[in-house]
This record gives C-alpha cells, sequence and structure tokens, in this order.
C-alpha cells in the first residue's frame, strides 16, 4: 500500500529541524561531546517532551541533539535508610511513582509525579529535563524545594554540587554552564516525623501549573521543635521557596495566625514577569486570582499535612 | 543531516527503516512504513491522538524522535488482531458503541490495551487517569469507559 501526498500537504511542522543526533554511552563521552560541541548550537536531549515542541515551533538554532536516555547510570532511583535519596535525572515520572521509598518518605515529590502532565507524558519525561528546563511552571522543584535537595552538576572541568534553591535565575534560566550537565539529584533525609505534600491549580491534564505549592511539615504541635516549610511554582520567575516561612513558624502564637503571616510572606514572590502588561500576570491567571490561588492551597496543603483534612 | 538505519519491532515484525534525525516517529509509522492508523493531529503532544504502546508503553508518537526508537517494539493498533481475530479491547468497543467518527479510536484502543494488560483492578477513576492525556472531540467519553470496563470484566471471566 502507498500513500500519494501532495508536497504543500506536507507541513513545515511535521519535521523538527535537521540536526545531528548522538547517543553517548558514558557520562564522560557525554561530557567530552558537549564540551566539544557547546559552541554550536548543541542541546542536551532527555525525555524529548518539551525539546520536541519546541523543535517543530523553531525556537532556538539547533544543530546537534546530544541524547542521555542512552546512559544508564543517569537512570535509576537508589534510597537508602539514614542517608537519603539519590534520583538519576534521566529517571522518567513514572518510574517516580513506582517508587515506595518516594511514596513514603518524599510524598511532596510523588504527588507532584502524580500531577505531573498527563498519563503518557510520565513514561517519557523525566525529572532531569523537568528541572533543566527551568521552568517557573515546573513540578518537580516546590517538592525538591522542601526536602531541601542538592544538584550535582558535572563537566570536563569537574563536579559540583549546588543547593535547588541557587540553581534557578530566570524564566528557563539557571547556573548550568553551557558544557555541564545535571548527573544527580540528591535528597536528604526527610525531618524525623515529617510529612509532605504538593497541590497543584491547573486547567487541564497536560497544563503546567497555574499555581503548585509544595510543604513540608515536622512535629506541627511542639514549637521547639517544629519544621514548616513552603515552596511554590508559578508564581514568579523561578519556582519559589519561601524562606521567611521558616523562621515564622518558629514563632509564637497561634498556627493559624502564623499560617496567615506566612502567606503573607509569599505574596510578596508573587511576580510574573512573562506577562500582558501587569506583573504578576500571565496566560494562565491575573494577579489577583494567582494570589487567592496563594492562599488557598497553602491553606488546604497545610490543613491536609496538620490535622489530616483532606480539602480536595 | 547524517541518516540513520535504524532496526524497530513494529506488531512482532522487524523493520529496518533509514531515518533522518528530523523525523518523528509518529513519521515513520505513518509515511514510511504505512501503519496509517497512527493518527497525525497536532504536533505538540496536547492531544494524544497519535499514541503508540512503545516497549509496553503508551507514549506519543510525535514527541519520539525516530533515531531514538532503535530497537524498540512498537505496537499499534494494527497489531491488536490475531488472525483476524480483533482483541478483547477491539470487541468491548464495538460492542459498547465506544466511537463515533473514529479519528481518536486508535488512541483510545491502546490505552484501553495498557489497561486491561496492566491494571486489572483499575477503578473508574483510574480508567480517567489513563484517558485524560487523550482527546474525544465527539465527546463520547461515556462510551469509551464503558468499553473499556466491560474488558475488563471479560477479561476476568477468562473470555479471550
Amino acid at each position: 500500500m502507498s500513500i500519494k501526498r501532495d508536497k504543500a500537504q506536507v507541513l513545515w511542522r511535521e519535521y523538527f529541524p535537521d540536526f545531528d543526533y548522538y547517543k553517548p554511552k558514558t557520562v564522560n563521552e557525554a561530557l567530552e561531546l558537549l564540551n566539544k560541541l557547546k559552541n554550536d548550537h548543541a542541546i542536551v536531549l532527555a525525555g524529548a517532551t518539551c525539546l520536541s515542541r519546541n523543535f517543530r515551533a523553531r525556537k532556538f538554532e539547533v544543530k546537534h541533539v546530544i541524547d542521555l536516555k542512552g546512559i544508564p547510570e543517569l537512570r535509576g532511583i537508589k534510597y537508602a535508610e539514614g542517608e537519603g535519596l539519590r534520583i538519576g535525572p534521566v529517571t522518567t515520572f513514572h518510574e517516580i511513582l513506582k517508587s515506595e521509598a518516594i511514596r513514603k518518605k518524599y510524598t511532596a515529590l510523588w504527588e507532584a509525579a502524580k500531577q505531573y502532565g498527563d498519563f503518557e507524558l510520565k513514561f517519557r519525561a523525566t525529572i532531569g529535563g523537568n528541572i533543566a528546563k527551568s521552568s517557573p511552571q515546573n513540578d518537580s522543584s516546590p517538592p525538591l524545594l522542601v526536602h531541601k535537595a542538592t544538584l550535582t552538576l558535572a563537566s570536563v572541568e569537574g563536579v559540583r554540587e549546588v543547593p535547588i534553591n541557587e540553581f534557578f535565575t530566570g524564566v528557563t534560566e539557571n547556573v548550568l554552564a553551557p558544557n555541564e550537565i545535571i548527573t544527580s539529584i540528591n535528597v536528604p533525609e526527610p525531618p524525623e516525623n515529617s510529612r509532605s505534600g504538593y497541590i497543584k491549580f491547573r486547567r487541564s491534564a497536560e497544563d503546567r501549573a497555574v499555581v503548585g505549592v509544595a510543604a513540608l511539615v515536622s512535629n506541627p504541635g511542639d514549637r521547639s521543635k517544629r519544621i514548616i516549610r513552603l515552596a511554590y511554582a508559578s508564581i514568579a520567575k523561578t519556582p519559589v521557596y519561601v524562606k521567611e516561612a521558616e523562621e515564622i513558624f518558629r514563632k509564637e502564637g497561634d498556627i493559624n495566625s502564623l499560617i496567615d503571616e506566612a502567606i503573607n510572606a509569599a505574596y510578596k514572590y508573587v511576580d510574573l514577569p512573562i506577562g500582558h502588561g501587569k506583573r504578576g500576570q500571565d496566560l494562565r491567571a491575573s494577579k489577583e486570582y494567582r494570589m487567592h490561588l496563594v492562599r488557598v492551597g497553602t491553606k488546604a496543603i497545610l490543613k491536609k499535612l496538620i490535622e489530616g483534612v483532606e480539602v480536595f | 543531516m547524517k541518516d540513520v538505519e535504524i532496526t524497530l519491532t513494529v506488531n512482532g515484525e522487524k523493520k529496518k527503516v533509514r531515518v533522518s534525525p528530523k523525523e518523528s516517529l509518529l513519521h515513520v509509522l505513518r509515511d514510511k512504513l504505512h501503519y496509517i492508523s497512527v493518527k497525525a493531529n497536532c504536533y505538540r503532544g496536547e492531544c494524544g491522538i497519535c499514541t503508540v504502546l512503545m516497549n509496553g508503553f503508551p507514549v506519543k508518537s510525535c514527541q519520539v524522535l525516530a533515531v531514538e526508537t532503535d530497537d524498540a517494539d512498537i505496537v499499534t493498533v494494527e497489531g491488536l488482531s490475531k488472525n483476524g481475530e480483533p482483541s478483547l479491547i477491539q470487541k468491548a468497543f464495538i460492542e459498547k458503541f465506544g466511537f463515533q467518527c473514529g479519528f481518536c479510536t486508535p488512541a483510545f484502543i491502546l490505552a484501553g490495551h495498557y489497561i486491561v494488560e496492566n491494571m486489572p483492578d483499575a477503578t473508574d477513576e483510574e480508567i480517567k487517569e489513563v484517558l485524560n492525556g487523550i482527546v474525544c472531540r465527539c465527546t463520547g467519553y461515556k462510551q469509551i469507559i464503558d468499553a473499556i470496563k466491560l474488558a475488563l470484566q471479560w477479561k476476568k471471566e477468562g473470555k479471550s
């Protein structure tokens, strides 16, 4: 059977731009390749769910694509009691969902994976790609921020470790050098008696967050041991960790008024510059609505983690 | 630029294809290997109509680079029936009339096939979660979910 197709019918969007494709087998091979091609429009590929769209839209010039999926050491989840969690960057969200250790100890990350994209994207999209893309809306960052994760970055010059709250510098911008890749995501053992969670507001299954809220709560009843951390997606240029909240929740007083105070601290970060006109506004929500979701989401997640009451 | 020769298994048959890095799996399946049940629609990973099973998992083939699929195992709707006999999920779709115009049907059948094979105790909510990435603009979702539930029931009863 053959199908005749008019040439005019073949739309440009069917094709990716012309590039060379490389699939290195080891990290060193990948780093050397990237170092050689870094000034020649080279790009690192993981799950291809986001890049394939950008390739078709001709968002940037690309001549070389280096696929990391052929490197076994960049894939997989390792958890050791007391030592914490190590996730390879090319681990898909599906694999994260399957991990019992993540579901029990790092619930926020598990819930983020659960709410990430739609069902089919989870088999392709990777956590490393999600972080390296550095979209302010990315779902994996708020959970990693409340769990105080660090990223191991490697290049031919060496290896360095960067806390995730210092990684993002702007909308789709980060501290990665042109010849650097993420080789590991390291999450320390969570504080004792702690629970974490993630709530995402979105418009449709495959949409990114309108607002995402991650929280970690440990010993909420005991002021001296209490730890409460809050992080947000899609409210500013980067994923936001509200460091003031840590201090606020150490103060004396009624927990509900402290929550209000923490929400007010989070409000100060609401400042999304990709707006149409007003700052804090984008195509997904106005500034007022975004602030409303920050309040509702924070209250809901803390109610769930402190009192065990499911709001949504 | 450089063309690459890849070997992939489609519906159990080994295929050797010369592909360019600029082609997606969708393009290769439809235009080079002529598996036309794989429909092309949005090219942006939003509608899910181009779903195929890759190594057993449903993925959107417009987002897969063809060069990545060397050694991959692909299943399309053409590969579900055995000796002209429709598979369980296909029979259930006929029984429950799980389609209207039919454009999205291959994608939903493959997603349904994944549920029948991998999630024998799927609840309504879980079925909806699997289907949430695929769009049907005739909005016949009710019948599609009914068909998948019927196929699950048949599978439990041992029907083939």
